[in-house]
């Protein structure tokens, strides 16, 4: 039944591709444009607003400037003169998602950046919540929600949370499979617009696809996979157009290099909060794919080990130690690396032990734990 | 249509009394002094109120002025395969205690059981790991901090250690404005004092 609602729903996004194609798409607004406070999308705007209020105070707020003016940036190529309207914050949130607000504010989950290997996958989405303000998807989607019987409920709920809630409310509020195929076309007219390699929108969602096969359990629950269609579909719509798109004989660029450069400063942070999802088939799959990209290696090591010490099946704990010593012996990796070797090693080789958590302390003179670290070093020697 | 509304205003009568009557129950002051939880005996220096919490039955929760503001969580005596509290999700069940962990590897177990208590929502994170013996039981001692789902900072301390292959632990949490400073003194007094 749900096989034949998804190719229902493929069929029905060919055809609407195939019916849209040959106009390129166009905002409903002109740049600027606030609606009147006395109208309900103006209500709704004031509404959103409060709550950019507390997000702008956040502690989730990811400030790191570099990243921050680079995700502007690109937001800026993106959306041409609508460009001054739509502001982004980077959100420590260790889920795939983003998300874009009727006031122009517009949200990019920390686990998203985990996933996107590029600029272009990461325009692929920029482009496609672009594509949902300019085409006021979410006014729209709100008119047609309040039409029906428990909208009044629903008004209320959604405009009195705050900002914990505000994932829950935009699933409540998922935006209709059309607006969502409406958005990737109309975002992959954006990114191409500004040179970007269509095939990486296609390439993401069967990245996304993999990865939900790993941990099946988790996608019915997953707040994208709430108000997004399932990616599969998704990937042979983009893959579709995308081969069209080359088919013009233009080139474009992926800039995954570029991409790396000002993520990677902010992987360890990134990893650790996509850690505590104890999600540990998802994990296996995005460590396997940051070794592909580039992440430093000593860096995906170690959190190739710290998956294996949370997995702890039979052999995990040597695999484990194993990716550490792989970690340790990479120019860049992180010192927790020879910590948790040491911490591995302290019952079956105590000198070794000794020798790695002294490493680590050398290393992080400052570390918060040191005194710990002192015990066992302290320990080894009696 | 009238039948409908009266069955309406007794329904919400009878909670309202239910909550009431099981609120006012529930609630057990706990004055200042030697006190004993489950086989963990220590002294409190203020008095507490003792609240329900269903975190498990190995626990026990009390508070100040409320668990939103300040509380310390209880554990006596998990035994070996057995997690800190209950399953709150299927998704994040609890990780089971192993009586033969390393002092350090205490702090994930406690850090990942708290986080697990809202199906990994709200991240427990820790810092500032150090030693610290109960009588002669090898445990640790170390700072705890969490954003609650209302996004207020809150901060912690806890104290894990393991005697006869079963885990102790006493943890305490408070809103970082105020709370947390008015009663970490009284965390230490507990920590300091406590026998088996």
């Amino acid at each position: 039944m749900e096989r034949t609602l998804h190719l229902w729903l493929a069929l029905a996004s060919l055809v609407l591709s195939g019916a849209l194609q040959a106009e390129p798409y166009k905002a409903n607004f002109d740049p600027g444009y606030r609606p009147e406070l006395s109208s309900d999308e103006g209500g709704f705007w004031y509404q959103v607003d409060k709550i950019e209020e507390s997000v702008k105070v956040s502690p989730d707020l990811v400030t790191d400037p570099a990243l921050n003016q680079y995700v502007k940036d690109l937001t800026c190529k993106l959306a041409g003169d609508y460009c001054p309207h739509i502001r982004v914050y980077i959100l420590r949130s260790p889920h795939f998602n983003a998300g874009m607000y009727p006031n122009g504010m517009m949200h990019v989950w920390s686990g998203l950046l985990l996933r996107v290997d590029s600029e272009a996958e990461l325009a692929a989405v920029l482009s496609h919540e672009i594509a949902h303000f300019l085409r006021s998807h979410q006014i729209t989607q709100w008119r047609s929600l309040r039409s029906k019987a428990s909208a009044a409920i629903f008004a209320d709920m959604i405009l009195t949370m705050g900002l914990a809630s505000l994932s829950v409310a935009s699933g409540a509020m998922a935006f209709s499979r059309e607006q969502e195929t409406e958005a990737d076309l109309y975002g992959l007219q954006l990114m191409t617009h500004s040179g970007y390699a269509p095939e990486k929108a296609s390439a993401l969602w069967e990245y996304v696809y993999q990865e939900s096969e790993q941990d099946k359990s988790k996608e019915k629950h997953s707040t994208f996979f709430a108000s997004h269609p399932k990616s599969k579909d998704r990937m042979t719509l983009l893959s579709k157009k995308a081969t069209e798109i080359n088919a013009s004989g233009k080139t474009f660029k992926t800039n995954s290099a570029e991409y790396l450069k000002v993520v990677s400063p902010l992987y360890i942070e990134f990893m650790n909060s996509h850690l505590s999802l104890q999600d540990l088939g998802r994990t296996e799959a995005m460590l396997e794919r940051h070794t592909r990209m580039g992440y430093p290696k000593g860096t995906v090591e170690f959190f190739k080990g710290e998956l294996c010490k949370l997995r702890k099946g039979t052999n995990d704990e040597t695999q484990a130690m194993q990716h550490y010593r792989n970690s340790v012996t990479e120019a860049q990796h992180p010192p927790e690396a020879h910590r948790e070797l040491g911490y591995l090693l302290v019952k079956t080789d105590p000198k070794a032990a000794k020798q790695h958590l002294e490493n680590y302390l050398a290393l992080a003179p400052a570390a918060s734990d040191k005194e710990m670290v002192q015990f066992y070093i302290d320990s080894a020697n009696q | 249509m009238k039948t409908t509304f009266f069955f309406f205003i007794k329904r919400i009568g009878l909670i309202t009394a239910l909550l009431v009557l099981t609120g006012c129950a529930a609630y057990t002051l706990k004055p200042a002094g030697v006190t004993k939880v489950g086989d963990m005996q220590f002294q409190s220096t203020m008095t507490w109120n003792k609240i329900p919490s269903g975190l498990g039955p190995k626990t026990e929760v009390w508070t100040g002025d409320g668990a939103l503001l300040n509380q310390f969580i209880f554990v006596t005596g998990i035994e070996n395969g057995k997690g800190m509290f209950r399953d709150f999700s299927k998704d994040t069940p609890m990780p089971k205690f192993n009586s033969k962990v390393l002092p350090h590897e205490l702090k994930t177990l406690v850090e990942t059981s708290l986080t697990n208590t809202s199906g990994g929502k709200f991240p427990f994170t820790g810092s500032n790991l150090k030693p610290h013996k109960v009588g002669d039981a090898m445990g640790i001692e170390f700072d705890l901090e969490f954003f609650n789902g209302d996004g207020l900072l809150n901060r912690g301390k806890v104290l894990a250690f393991v005697k006869n292959d079963k885990l102790y632990s006493v943890i305490f949490s408070a809103a970082s404005t105020y709370h947390y400073d008015n009663y970490k003194a009284e965390f230490d007094a507990i920590a300091k004092s406590i026998k088996l």
